[in-house]
């Protein structure tokens, strides 16, 4: 029970203050639940990781879900994800009721003006350093302009995208796979 | 029935919501601004904007902010609680079948080969938001004020790595006393 709700108050310092989501909180879990408390092995946390990170859903939360889940089962797995989630559910309510007073304010909408097209920018940049992360040439590139052409032009919804996606993956994974084997042989 | 159309929304996102915050942000905003048209595009550009600035996962940031500007603060539990569902549900299943497969030739392919299509989803909610609610100036007497503070923020972010709160600030600075 001791190590359940321990989990639970460093998952909730954790969500509480690192800024900037998923990624940045690694070095934070890895320093409390590896170096401090030592949960889990550093190689084992870093294989964990690699494997979170390919999954769906919100990275923060898998990271909390698994890391809980490996210490003490599903009692661990909870505790640590409602920690790392709560904070943000707070601290996002107290702003939602302020914000929504005041975003019909003058001073407030000419701020909000300018930070719009900021909000842009730092959405194109991990854009284009994940496009320079896998490795996409002249080829491949016709994936994605389909999908950005598919979302953005005939408003086709992203989730059927990632679906044929994973289908179109999955063949080609095994496609590639008969081709190395049949040059093996 | 605006909660089941909430949950649903989310729960999809959960599932599909591949490749990390950003890669969702276009699926939630396909959800929420297209598709069921609770909120104008600006609205939630705003809330991406504060999500951003504020601790926590952006995505948990901008669940709980959509539903509770959609269905107050029971919508607000009820999207950050379906977004995280299908992880809960596929906890166990998927630890023990990838902490076997890790190295497995195929797996790993698959998600190498999803990447870039990932890349063009996280590109095309920038695209989508790079319009004339989240640009007022653009192409009025010649100012672009607001061109030149994306352009400027994405130098900042992507070659100066400088702090996103740092940017949103000072183009919220910038707003506030130009426009």
């Amino acid at each position: 029970m001791r190590t359940v709700f321990q989990l639970f108050v460093t998952f909730f310092n954790i969500g509480a203050f690192t800024l900037g989501g998923g990624y940045a909180m690694l070095d934070m879990v890895e320093r409390d639940v590896v170096d401090r408390r030592h949960w889990i092995e550093k190689d084992e946390f870093w294989d964990m990781i690699a494997i979170v990170q390919m999954l769906p859903g919100v990275f923060a939360a898998n990271t909390a879900l698994y890391t809980g889940y490996k210490i003490k089962g599903i009692k661990g797995a909870l505790a640590a994800c409602l920690g790392a989630i709560i904070p943000s559910i707070l601290i996002i309510l107290l702003i939602a009721v302020f914000f929504l007073d005041y975003q019909d304010n003058p001073a407030v909408e000419r701020i909000f003006r300018g930070i719009r097209p900021c909000v842009v920018a730092l959405i194109l940049s991990p854009a284009i350093k994940m496009f320079i992360n896998s490795k996409v040439n002249w080829k491949t590139a016709i994936f994605p302009i389909a999908a950005i052409c598919l979302i953005y032009f005939f408003k086709v919804s992203p989730v059927y995208i990632i679906i044929a996606t994973i289908i179109g993956s999955v063949a080609f994974a095994f496609y590639s796979q008969n081709r190395l084997n049949k040059s093996k042989s | 029935m605006i909660y089941l159309q909430l949950f649903l929304a989310y729960l999809k996102i959960g599932i599909f919501g591949f490749g990390g915050g950003y890669a969702m942000l276009s699926m939630i905003q396909f959800e929420i601004v297209d598709h069921y048209g609770w909120m104008t595009l600006e609205e939630f550009t705003d809330m991406v904007a504060l999500s951003q600035m504020t601790p926590g996962p952006v995505s948990i940031n901008i669940a709980t902010f959509t539903g509770f500007s959609i269905a107050g603060i029971w919508g607000s539990l009820l999207a950050s609680f379906s977004l995280i569902l299908p992880s809960l549900l596929l906890l166990t299943i998927v630890l023990r079948f990838l902490f076997k497969n890790k190295d497995n030739y195929i797996v790993k392919t698959t998600l190498s080969s999803m990447k870039p299509v990932i890349a063009g989803l996280i590109f095309v909610a920038a695209l989508l938001m790079m319009n004339a609610q989240n640009f007022v100036d653009f192409g009025l007497h010649g100012n672009n004020i607001s061109v030149i503070i994306c352009a400027l923020s994405f130098v900042g972010v992507f070659w100066a790595k400088i702090n996103p709160i740092l940017l949103i600030i000072a183009s919220g600075l910038v707003g506030y006393f130009v426009f």
